[in-house]
């Protein structure tokens, strides 16, 4: 778990570089909040809904936004996650790409409400889900033809 | 036989997305976990500061330090002299005024000493540039270079260019700044007898004035210069902050004037704290 949240701290200050060069082009990439689900999805088990929600609060914390928002996300995507867990494995992985691409959309719907909605902007929203979903499917791919990166990192 | 999806206990997760949206309506509407939050800022910033000044600063500036004996030895003697100046026109201040013909030169001199305008020089620590870039929250912490100041809340800071926000956090002699164009923030301006409450967009370098035409009926020009009122008395008055973008209609009666500031709060890492206007 530890290690989980190492890679996702990891995630939200890679996130803090490339974010605002993609602003450029409408495209936001919530990397932190993919990695955690990255990990939840790849969990055999799945992550409880205590781990979730004290994950959430953590990146609370971190990315100062309110406290609870974050939390709230988690939950209620580790249990759509966690739901889907075994419909997963009939899906091919633009299937499973499209899915993480919604839910990163939602998730920066859902953030901009409460932070930034005075420029709340559907384009954004459109051109952001366009952009996860690629980019999930490319770290798909990634996973697909270059597997010893991914074994060696334990990823 | 059937396989349940793990860890999907519906009762968990209701309870946790309540309790997650309860702690999120309590900051949300009354800040409620603002102290920790900041205790949370001053804790990073304070290690950020100590390991880049203390650690990393000396280790790259050591190679440095062993080839530049002979550039210390003469901005040793630059220092000197300037030291040397002070002390006489300290001297000269310090015993009457019979130094100067003039007593204009002298009053001058003196004006210039005890400037009633003081500045306290501070730098950067932190800009969250991912938040100024994308979402209504554009903040910076900056931290003085020499003494703590004793009032520090509600202080108009500068840069070169001119007004960037004011002070709204002491976090242990770490000063959080609210910018301009941050979504809770209005500074109060004015363009000829046009007096208004810019407030932030929540988008870089852009503020915006709302106002009636049934009040107001003279009409603005893009480019058309605002300049800080200092109504409410946090800003000095007659500073340039910007001038007409934008002007948009909101119903058939108000319009709203976008302000494209005059500073970039992103062009330089030093900064200063207006201690007495």
């Amino acid at each position: 778990m530890l290690k989980t949240i190492f890679l996702i701290v990891l995630a939200y200050n890679i996130e803090i570089f490339i974010n605002p060069i993609l602003q450029s082009i409408n495209i936001i990439v919530p990397l932190s909040f993919l990695t955690y689900s990255y990990f939840a999805y790849k969990n055999k088990n799945g992550f409880t809904a205590i781990s979730a929600f004290f994950i959430g609060l953590f990146m609370d914390l971190i990315s100062g936004s309110f406290i609870g928002l974050n939390g709230l996300i988690y939950c209620m995507s580790t249990y759509i996650i966690n739901s889907y867990k075994y419909v997963f494995r009939l899906f091919s992985y633009l299937q499973i790409s499209i899915f993480f691409g919604i839910i990163a959309s939602v998730y920066v719907a859902l953030t901009h409400l409460f932070i930034n909605i005075n420029n709340f902007s559907y384009v954004t929203l459109f051109i952001s889900l366009i952009g996860n979903t690629v980019f999930s499917f490319l770290i798909s791919i990634a996973r697909v033809y270059k597997p010893i990166l991914f074994k060696r990192t334990g990823l | 036989m059937a396989n349940y999806a793990p860890n999907t206990s519906v009762f968990s997760y209701i309870f946790f997305v309540l309790l997650a949206s309860l702690l999120l309506y309590l900051d949300f509407t009354n800040e409620t976990f603002s102290k920790p939050k900041n205790a949370y800022k001053t804790s990073v910033l304070s290690i950020n500061y100590f390991f880049n000044d203390y650690v990393l600063e000396p280790l790259v500036t050591f190679p440095q330090l062993l080839h530049s004996k002979k550039d210390l030895a003469k901005q040793n003697k630059d220092l000197r002299l300037k030291v040397e100046k002070e002390y006489i026109s300290n001297f000269i201040l310090s015993n009457n005024n019979n130094f100067f013909l003039d007593e204009s030169k002298l009053n001058t001199l003196i004006d210039s000493k005890n400037n009633l305008n003081q500045i306290v020089i501070s730098k950067l620590l932190k800009f969250d540039t991912n938040n100024y870039f994308c979402c209504g929250n554009h903040r910076l912490f900056i931290k003085p270079l020499s003494s703590l100041i004793n009032d520090p809340l509600q202080r108009p800071i500068i840069n070169s260019e001119g007004i960037i926000g004011q002070t709204i956090n002491d976090m242990s002699g770490i000063y959080e700044v609210m910018l301009l164009s941050d979504s809770k923030h209005s500074i109060p301006i004015f363009s000829d007898n046009f007096y208004c409450n810019a407030k932030g967009s929540g988008k870089p370098s852009f503020i915006s004035c709302t106002y009636s035409q049934l009040i107001w009926e003279d009409s603005f020009k893009i480019g058309q210069k605002f300049y800080s009122s200092g109504l409410g008395g946090v800003f000095p008055k007659g500073i340039l902050i910007g001038s007409v973008l934008d002007i948009k209609d909101i119903s058939d009666s108000e319009k709203e004037v976008v302000i494209r500031l005059k500073v970039d709060p992103i062009s330089e890492n030093i900064f200063g704290v207006v201690v007495s206007i």
